[in-house]
């Protein structure tokens, strides 16, 4: 199902799209307001949002929170460039990442495929006998399998880059992951000067699995270079964490 | 001496205090004035008393005369010279009858002329003081009664001490009562022209709001008009600021619809074309960078003049920050057979944005390593040093290149601004770069400066204001 939604209000550029992203194996739907774009994007047809903030009409963002209110599809936005706002109230209400505007095509190609990749492993795609693998650190348990996280035994609602961002976690628990390391592996991408999406994700990751582990700071930021995932003190010494 | 308003008070004030001197004066010298009429009118009072009082003392003596002789006359003379301290003399028909004492010239010519008259005669002289009165004795004899009174009479009343009386309270409260009406009257009207200074400064210094705000205290002098011209002098220059950076917005943001259209048909072409056409797509696609980085440059600017609206500052630490814009541009530079090094980093927090102050940092380094010479190293330094009591964080960006000439120096952080003959045109970059950076420099309370370097090249200087933390 490799149908995407474009929601855009340049009729021109959508046509230009649709011609483009054909020979890449694309099928695209074009919506060029945003009640109509909103309306497509839950009906379950498409395996993926390309949706542009300035929109006549409802905005972007109310079309992102429509979206967001009943589907879990992944979103890409298009942003004007340099409105740093824009992209970070963008990535927190649960876009999976943005692309600036005008963008290079060939680009929008890598970011589609990098949110497909992240998405392939999904339960209702079954891509082979994929390993169902559970990691717990801590009061965290998540299924790769099932693509299901719990905390303390309740279900907790991610994102598919929250899912991959805290897989990326609970695998280096322990130990600093630098940005870059987390955007590429993550986000599937070379990291910029400025690209603060990775640190947007990692404060919502928090804000869902609380801020602390006990006592200790759960996703502690070391300055300059990444993250540092906290490993419960039990689990210190068994060095991966248990299966 | 400098301020409008102490100026005002103080020449109000000194003119109050002068014009109250001179009338004082002019009210105590001056014949027809206030002080010497009412010196007058006690004269005047004083003599008729005394006249009464002598024709009493004359009557007396005449009938002394007549009913126990001269020796009684004397007697009684003698005993109102003691008690009184008057000296008495009583004439009749040009002689003195009974009297043994030496009668003093002046006495005698008075009580003639009186008996001449038939009047009061004064005497000339106020010290002692001659009077000289017709009386009738008991039998309708005429006598004449002179006498000589010590003193001027009114002295002990005189006016200047009723004058003089109190005169430092007097002085006291006319100073207080004149020195606050002067403190009100050069408050009322320098207050609009503080206003007016204060709405002036605000507007140099960038913010078009100001207004001074007098249309609405009813005020209607030339001053308040000159209030309300400003005002309306600011709202024009706001409105035409404002035109040209929503015309600038506008036409940036319309500018990209057509770019990100042409983005994607450059690729269709490339999808529809052979190898052959890859060079003039590659040349099409850079140009087409080109106009958007510019596009965006353009954006940031017009966001850095507003003020930047909506930004939240947070504690940014430039050492990393520096790190980090010296890699990716070391990692450009190394194409090119040049390098980016830090030679000195500090951990030094500024309260800001990231991203603006890192954009402002990359812009000037971005130029340093374009214009640096091949084979050579753009170097930057981050210190932090006390000055005025505040600390500052200052970051130096120093080039290998050939430096810019003096008189261009000023003119760096311009927008567009390119060094004529030092620089070559054909250099890339839009132009724009250092205007961003001074702009976000501005933004966060710094300086930025350029100086030729003592060993060639050019040194930019980054002064940023650290405050406490937390």
């Amino acid at each position: 199902m490799n149908r995407l939604l474009v929601i855009d209000d340049d009729i021109e550029l959508c046509e230009l799209l649709t011609d483009y992203l054909a020979p890449e194996g694309f099928q695209v739907e074009t919506a060029h307001e945003g009640e109509q774009g909103a309306k497509r994007a839950l009906s379950g047809e498409h395996a993926l949002v390309v949706l542009d903030v300035m929109l006549p009409g409802i905005s972007g963002f109310d079309v992102l929170r429509r979206i967001r209110a009943g589907s879990g599809i992944p979103v890409l936005m298009l942003t004007a460039r340099g409105d740093d706002v824009d992209r970070i109230v963008g990535l927190e209400m649960g876009a999976d990442d943005y692309l600036p505007k005008p963008f290079n095509p060939r680009e929008l190609v890598a970011r589609i495929r990098a949110i497909q990749r992240r998405a392939e492993s999904k339960p209702e795609e079954p891509a082979g006998p994929i390993p169902h693998e559970r990691l717990v650190v801590g009061d965290i348990e998540l299924d790769t399998g099932t693509r299901g996280v719990s905390r303390g035994g309740r279900a907790v609602e991610l994102t598919s880059v929250e899912f991959s961002l805290l897989e990326a976690f609970l695998r280096t628990a322990g130990s600093v992951v630098t940005r870059e390391e987390l955007v590429k592996k993550v986000l599937g991408r070379r990291l910029s000067p400025y690209d603060r999406s990775i640190d947007v994700h990692v404060s919502s990751l928090r804000r869902k699995l609380g801020h602390h582990v006990g006592k200790t700071e759960r996703i502690r930021t070391v300055r300059g270079i990444g993250y540092l995932y906290a490993l419960p003190p039990q689990q210190a010494g068994k060095g991966t964490p248990g299966r | 001496m400098r301020s409008l308003f102490v100026k005002i008070f103080l020449w109000f004030w000194l003119a109050i205090m002068l014009s109250g001197v001179v009338l004082f004066l002019l009210a105590v010298t001056t014949r027809s004035g206030p002080v010497a009429e009412h010196r007058h009118r006690l004269f005047e009072q004083r003599r008729q008393l005394t006249g009464q009082t002598l024709a009493l003392y004359g009557q007396a003596a005449a009938e002394m005369l007549e009913r126990n002789g001269p020796a009684a006359l004397d007697a009684f003379s003698a005993r109102v010279e003691r008690s009184e301290g008057i000296r008495t003399f009583l004439f009749s028909e040009h002689e003195e009858p009974g009297s043994r004492r030496k009668t003093p010239p002046a006495v005698r010519e008075l009580a003639e002329r009186a008996a001449a008259s038939g009047k009061t005669q004064i005497g000339p002289r106020r010290d002692p003081f001659l009077l000289a009165q017709p009386v009738l004795g008991p039998e309708g004899r005429r006598y004449i009664i002179v006498g000589e009174f010590p003193g001027r009479p009114g002295r002990p009343f005189g006016p200047i001490d009723r004058f003089t009386r109190d005169l430092g309270t007097r002085t006291l409260v006319t100073l207080l009562v004149s020195g606050f009406v002067c403190y009100g009257l050069a408050w009322h009207l320098t207050a609009p022209v503080r206003k007016l200074r204060n709405a002036t400064q605000q507007l140099a210094g960038g913010d078009l709001t100001a207004r001074v705000g007098l249309g609405d205290s009813g005020r209607r002098d030339e001053i308040a008009d000159l209030g309300r011209d400003f005002d309306g002098m600011a709202e024009r220059i706001q409105g035409l600021l404002d035109n040209q950076q929503q015309l600038l917005r506008d036409i940036s943001h319309e500018l990209r619809s057509p770019l990100a259209r042409l983005n994607v048909a450059l690729e269709l072409a490339r999808q529809k074309s052979g190898p052959e056409a890859s060079a003039p797509l590659n040349r099409i696609e850079r140009e087409t960078e080109r106009l958007n980085e510019l596009i965006g440059q353009l954006l940031t600017i017009t966001k850095l003049d507003r003020g930047a609206g909506r930004w939240e500052k947070e504690p940014v630490d430039l050492g990393s920050l520096v790190q980090e814009v010296a890699r990716d541009a070391d990692y450009e530079a190394k194409n090119r057979g040049r390098a980016v090094t830090v030679v000195r980093s500090e951990h030094v927090l500024v309260p800001g944005s990231r991203e603006m102050l890192g954009r402002a940092i990359e812009n000037v380094v971005r130029n340093a390593a374009h214009y640096t010479a091949e084979e050579s190293a753009v170097e930057i330094t981050l210190t932090s040093r006390q000055d005025r009591g505040e600390r500052h964080a200052v970051i130096t960006v120093r080039d290998h290149g050939r430096g810019v000439p003096e008189s261009a120096l000023p003119h760096l952080f311009r927008p567009f601004y390119r060094v004529a003959d030092a620089r070559d045109r054909e250099t890339g970059g839009t132009g724009l770069g250092l205007a961003i950076s001074e702009r976000a420099v501005k933004l966060h309370g710094g300086r930025i400066t350029a100086a030729n370097a003592a060993g060639g090249g050019l040194e930019i200087e980054i002064t940023l204001p650290v405050r406490k933390q937390g």
